[in-house]
């Protein structure tokens, strides 16, 4: 093997990569805050929260294994602990922009949050 | 004489096959020591052990190279159950394939940190696939960018790694097929 380490077109390769990744992440942070959030398990939604609209901390636990406990609160939405192995879903942490995603898969749990905005998530 | 050593050689590929296995799998034991850092993404590794996929899918072929991705899904497997075998073989194969076909046909215009960063991608991609199979929800891919931000890193972290310990893994190739 006599290959290069690094030329011009990994150059060209990696400016555009991370380029297109910056676009996305800031076009995402520029979406109107405040939304719905969605729990889906299993592929199917099981429950929709207007997130402006709780005042209590409220806690739900779908009816997933492992089990995953999700608490919403002062416009937030998170994973508050699992009992999966990797707590990846924990580790996402808070959520409360549209797009904001949040996922277990040992649990085939997804939270997140749906815009009311035509700038919300597309892809 | 000659016809002998090249018997001997053909006999010893599929030990230096289970060489590189082991050492994937050491790397990737390796890996799952590193704490997880406030400002990366969730979940993501560096994704060290494609060096020998890398290595394997250049030098001996495809077929060793898919080996030693399983070998190293199967270790995640056992030690972190069936989840984690899913997201280690859908994008450790499609990462694989990436690197075999790079090299092979890419190899004059990319170097090994471009294919390396594409190669990130690949299995970025793949397990974002995966993921959105496992929820079923189409959501997972909200982590697309990030994943492709910390791809492009560790892309370039390997494949700076790769080039590093070529001379080593041939030596290594060399010694074992003599």
């Amino acid at each position: 093997m006599k290959n290069r380490v690094f030329g011009k077109v990994d150059l060209i390769l990696i400016a555009a990569v991370t380029v297109c990744a910056l676009l996305f992440i800031f076009m995402r942070g520029s979406a109107s805050d405040g939304g719905t959030a969605v729990i889906t398990v299993n592929s199917s939604v099981i429950e929709e929260l207007n997130l402006k609209e709780i005042k209590e901390r409220t806690v739900i636990t779908p009816d997933t294994d492992p089990k995953v406990t999700i608490v919403a609160e002062n416009g937030e939405i998170y994973f508050e602990s699992s009992e999966c192995r990797d707590k990846i879903c924990v580790r996402t942490g808070r959520l409360s922009k549209p797009g904001d995603t949040a996922v277990c898969l040992p649990a085939k749990t997804v939270v997140s949050i749906t815009g009311s905005g035509p700038d919300a998530i597309t892809y | 004489m000659n016809k002998d050593s090249k018997t001997t050689a053909r006999n010893f590929r599929p030990a230096l096959c289970a060489v590189l296995c082991a050492q994937a799998i050491a790397l990737n034991f390796f890996e799952s020591l590193i704490p997880e850092l406030p400002f990366l993404p969730p979940g993501a590794k560096p994704g060290l052990s494609n060096i020998i996929t890398m290595f394997a899918a250049a030098s001996l072929g495809l077929p060793q190279a898919l080996i030693i991705t399983a070998a190293k899904s199967l270790f995640a497997f056992a030690t972190r159950g069936f989840t984690a075998f899913i997201m280690s073989i859908s994008g450790g194969v499609l990462s694989c394939l990436a690197a075999y076909f790079l090299l092979k046909f890419a190899g004059r215009k990319l170097g090994y940190i471009g294919i390396s960063v594409i190669c990130s991608l690949c299995h970025n991609f793949g397990q974002l696939c995966a993921g959105c199979v496992i929820t079923g929800s189409r959501m997972t891919f909200y982590y697309a960018p990030f994943l492709a931000l910390f791809g492009v890193i560790t892309g370039i972290l390997t494949g700076l790694i790769f080039a590093a310990v070529l001379p080593a893994l041939e030596k290594q190739k060399k010694y074992i097929l003599r």
